[in-house]
């Protein structure tokens, strides 16, 4: 069984997406991860809950864990947390920067108590600076970042959409936390020290867009003169969505009729045809001539695939080498032969809600991962984590009563 | 931590796609050797811009920290040079199909064995198996089969022809990330392959709507059950989108969305009982959706509201600047950001503050975004330029050029 990362054991201090997705692809790598939360549960457990304490993106986000609940306020917590801390290879946190030192769970603190510790911390923008201490969820990074603008959708009202498909800041920056907790032990198995390592959701979104947020002098002539342009009709009261369509007009280039979706009989394909070789045989197979020398239309384009089915256009594109898709839905993927001949999607049974599916493991290795395991209950293993830690059953309801922890399970 | 923590580690890039090339990156800022094997035309990112940013930048970009070597695949010397790389470096970084490796006599589960020393990462792309095993990775291509594209709902002129989401290359950046992820859990680990579907990846940053849940799904459900119907009778797309009618957002989310302000537009970011509740006392309005259990925005008078209240709500940011907007929410202590462009990010005092955008190494002129994560006592230094355009690669000088250190 491929569990690359067997014997290291995870405490999250964890919410919403970014962190948790953290930890869970660890959790699938093989390490323990147990996460902490608040005894009325982490608050995307209540986000679109279908259950008390359940939802779905949180069953999606935390499989493979256990869970323990703590009130971080209560001395006797902080103690625990102490006591649990030595046994802990890293610690994984998503708190407000101000936060973690108030309840003791501060790389300060932590580290102090176990040098050998990784302490891997995730913010909304940054540890310093005039952010970082507000508040910010994916959409608000989104919208400071560039992201937002960058997508060029908008509402009816002319203001702008989001990404909506998925919280694309979140899930990448969980990626870099893992990354980067990984980089960090490899450190660790050469030269045995912990170290603090750090990353945000604001320089995921950044490097998302890499390319556009670069400054180089030598080429941005032209997007530099369009950047001070819009920043002078910005200045001067022009509407958002003007700014948009303008800034979206001056990057039409004439490529474009080759990579894009075209609608077909019963939905809609997407061909992407990059080298010149599948220009050249995309032409044809909608009758044009590429030594006639003018491009090759959308219409030509739009009438011969709206001429035709999915499976006839996609059949004709395949056998002529010109890259193709179609556009499904992300409804309909289950019963989808690329995911079922690839495996992608494991089936596991949640105790609490039943029958679910799961895509992982992401990381795929010479042997096959283990099955599996699903998200935890509120608490569902406050105690038996207590008890690995020596606690009797004594002291452990001393705890609960004592408010240090949540209710038993 | 003095010494980089992927120092020693020689990694071959073998690949056209954006997620090995930003895998590589990042291997490359930390300390990695990354060779980066180039056709005789230059390898594609040099001539495919991202929209907008013209070619220079993305390869610029993409590339640095990394060394150049030509290698011509119609050439006779090309398998033998080959051969003599694989059996140098440490990591192979791949997206080329299993049958591109078969064809050249080197299938890849054939690889470990030939070349003791060699661990693969690689992107498998839609995977190895299936109808769509030989498609490269292309953004528009992951986008439109994983439901992504679809799902984003955003629309041409006609109203109908989906359009792709274009701010980033969406899957590719994240699968990047993940078979950087998997070298290092190699190094840890002793596995010596790895491999990352993008295809996957696409599927599971929209987990919510690609997977099955059976007690949360009745709505999803009833869509899935509309949306075989409507294949199912050859509906078009038009026809495809509205099956999933049930699934759609209703109006009146005044609390998680960007507004257009009087000089802007900003996001204001509610997730809760309690910031919907701040939200509402900063706005002064009297709106129990979606915290009053008794209010169903199914019922036409409810509804009525919503779409009135959106409007209302829509005017009064309209009135006012996005500074106004963003002081009273910080004030109350709600999630909110101004909108910018991509191309003001770089100046922001927040990005410079932390030291997100960096100087490339012997040009300051040139600002780069720096590696996402940062390691505490080691200070990573500035990228390196991206490689110019390299000779093809001969096998008389390739292994002196690979043993020489000073590389």
């Amino acid at each position: 069984m491929a569990t690359p990362l067997a014997g290291i054991r995870v405490l999250e201090f964890s919410q919403v997406i970014a962190a948790p997705f953290a930890g869970q692809l660890l959790a699938e790598l093989g390490a323990s991860v147990i996460k902490v939360e608040p005894p009325e549960g982490e608050s995307w457990r209540h986000q679109a809950a279908f259950a008390p304490g359940e939802s779905k993106s949180f069953q999606s986000l935390n499989r493979g864990k256990r869970a323990v609940t703590l009130r971080l306020d209560n001395p006797r917590a902080r103690e625990l947390v102490q006591r649990l801390v030595r046994t802990i290879d890293v610690v994984l946190i998503n708190y407000r920067p101000d936060v973690p030192a108030k309840f003791g769970i501060d790389y300060e603190t932590l580290g102090r108590l176990n040098p050998q510790l990784i302490y891997a911390d995730l913010t909304a923008f940054g540890r310093i600076g005039p952010w970082a201490l507000r508040p910010g969820y994916d959409g608000v990074v989104q919208a400071v970042s560039g992201l937002l603008a960058g997508e060029a959708k908008l509402r009816p009202d002319g203001s702008p959409a989001t990404i909506a498909t998925t919280a694309i800041a979140d899930y990448a920056t969980g990626m870099v936390l893992a990354d980067a907790i990984v980089t960090a032990l490899l450190h660790r198995a050469r030269t045995g020290e912990g170290q603090f390592v750090a990353c945000s959701l604001l320089a995921t979104a950044l490097n998302l867009q890499g390319d556009l947020v670069m400054e180089r002098p030598a080429a941005d002539a032209e997007r530099n003169a369009l950047r001070a342009r819009r920043r002078k009709a910005q200045q001067a009261g022009v509407a958002y969505d003007r700014l948009v369509a303008e800034r979206t007009a001056s990057r039409a280039s004439a490529d474009a009729v080759y990579e894009r979706c075209w609608l077909v009989l019963d939905g809609a394909i997407a061909i992407a045809a990059e080298l010149p070789a599948e220009r050249i045989a995309l032409g044809r197979l909608c009758g044009f001539d590429p030594a006639a020398g003018a491009l090759l239309a959308a219409e030509r384009i739009s009438a011969w695939s709206g001429a035709r089915t999915r499976a006839d256009a996609l059949t004709a594109l395949t056998q002529a080498k010109v890259p193709a898709v179609d556009v499904l839905f992300g409804e309909e993927l289950a019963e989808d032969a690329q995911a079922r001949d690839n495996t992608i999607f494991a089936a596991l049974e949640h105790e609490q809600s039943g029958a679910q599916t799961a895509v992982t493991p992401l990381l795929r290795f010479a042997t096959p991962a283990p099955p599996p395991r699903p998200s935890p209950a509120i608490g569902r293993d406050t105690d038996g984590i207590l008890a690995e830690l020596g606690y009797s059953a004594a002291e452990v309801a001393e705890l609960r009563s004592a408010g240090a922890i949540g209710g038993a399970r | 931590m003095s010494r980089a923590p992927y120092q020693g580690v020689t990694v071959l890039e073998l690949a056209d796609g954006v997620a090995c090339a930003y895998a590589g990156m990042l291997l490359a800022d930390r300390g990695a050797r990354v060779i980066l094997l180039e056709p005789p035309a230059g390898h594609p990112l040099r001539h495919r811009p991202s929209p907008g940013a013209g070619s220079a930048k993305r390869f610029a970009w993409l590339a640095r920290g990394k060394e150049s070597l030509g290698w011509d695949d119609d050439s006779a010397q090309a398998m033998t040079v080959l051969e003599r790389l694989l059996g140098r470096v440490d990591v192979l970084l791949t997206d080329r199909a299993e049958s591109w490796f078969a064809a050249r006599g080197l299938p890849l589960d054939e690889l470990l064995h030939r070349f003791p020393q060699l661990w693969i990462a690689r992107n498998s792309a839609f995977g190895a198996r299936g109808p769509l095993a030989d498609l490269p990775p292309r953004d528009l291509l992951l986008q439109a089969r994983s439901g992504l594209l679809a799902g984003e709902a955003k629309l041409a002129g006609d109203g109908v022809t989906p359009l792709p989401l274009c701010s980033t290359a969406m899957t590719a950046y994240p699968t990047g990330i993940l078979l950087a992820l998997g070298v290092g859990t190699m190094q840890l680990s002793g596995e010596r392959q790895v491999s990352v579907s993008e295809y996957a990846v696409a599927l599971a940053v929209s987990a919510v709507r690609t997977t099955d849940n059976a007690a949360a799904d009745r709505l999803r459900n009833l869509a899935k059950q509309k949306l075989a119907a409507a294949r199912a009778r050859g509906a078009d797309h038009a026809l495809l989108r509205a099956a999933r009618a049930d699934l759609a957002v209703p109006p009146g989310n005044v609390f998680y969305r960007a507004f257009r302000t009087r000089d802007g537009a900003v996001f204001v970011g509610a997730l809760s009982r309690p910031l919907r509740d701040k939200v509402r006392r900063v706005l002064g309005i009297d709106y129990g959706y979606p915290d009053d259990p008794t209010f169903d925005p199914a019922d036409p008078a409810r509804r009525a509201e919503c779409v009135a209240m959106e409007a209302a709500v829509e005017a009064q940011f309209r009135a006012e600047t996005s500074a106004t907007w963003v002081a009273r929410f910080d004030a109350a202590g709600v999630p909110v950001g101004e909108v910018i462009f991509p191309e003001d990010a770089s100046a922001l005092p927040q990005v410079l503050a932390n030291g997100d955008v960096v100087a490339v190494d012997g040009d300051a002129s040139e600002l780069q975004v720096a590696h996402p994560a940062r390691f505490g006592g080691w200070a990573m230094p500035p990228p390196r330029p991206a490689p110019a355009p390299p000779t093809i690669a001969a096998p008389d000088w390739v292994d002196d050029w690979i043993a020489d250190p000073a590389r």
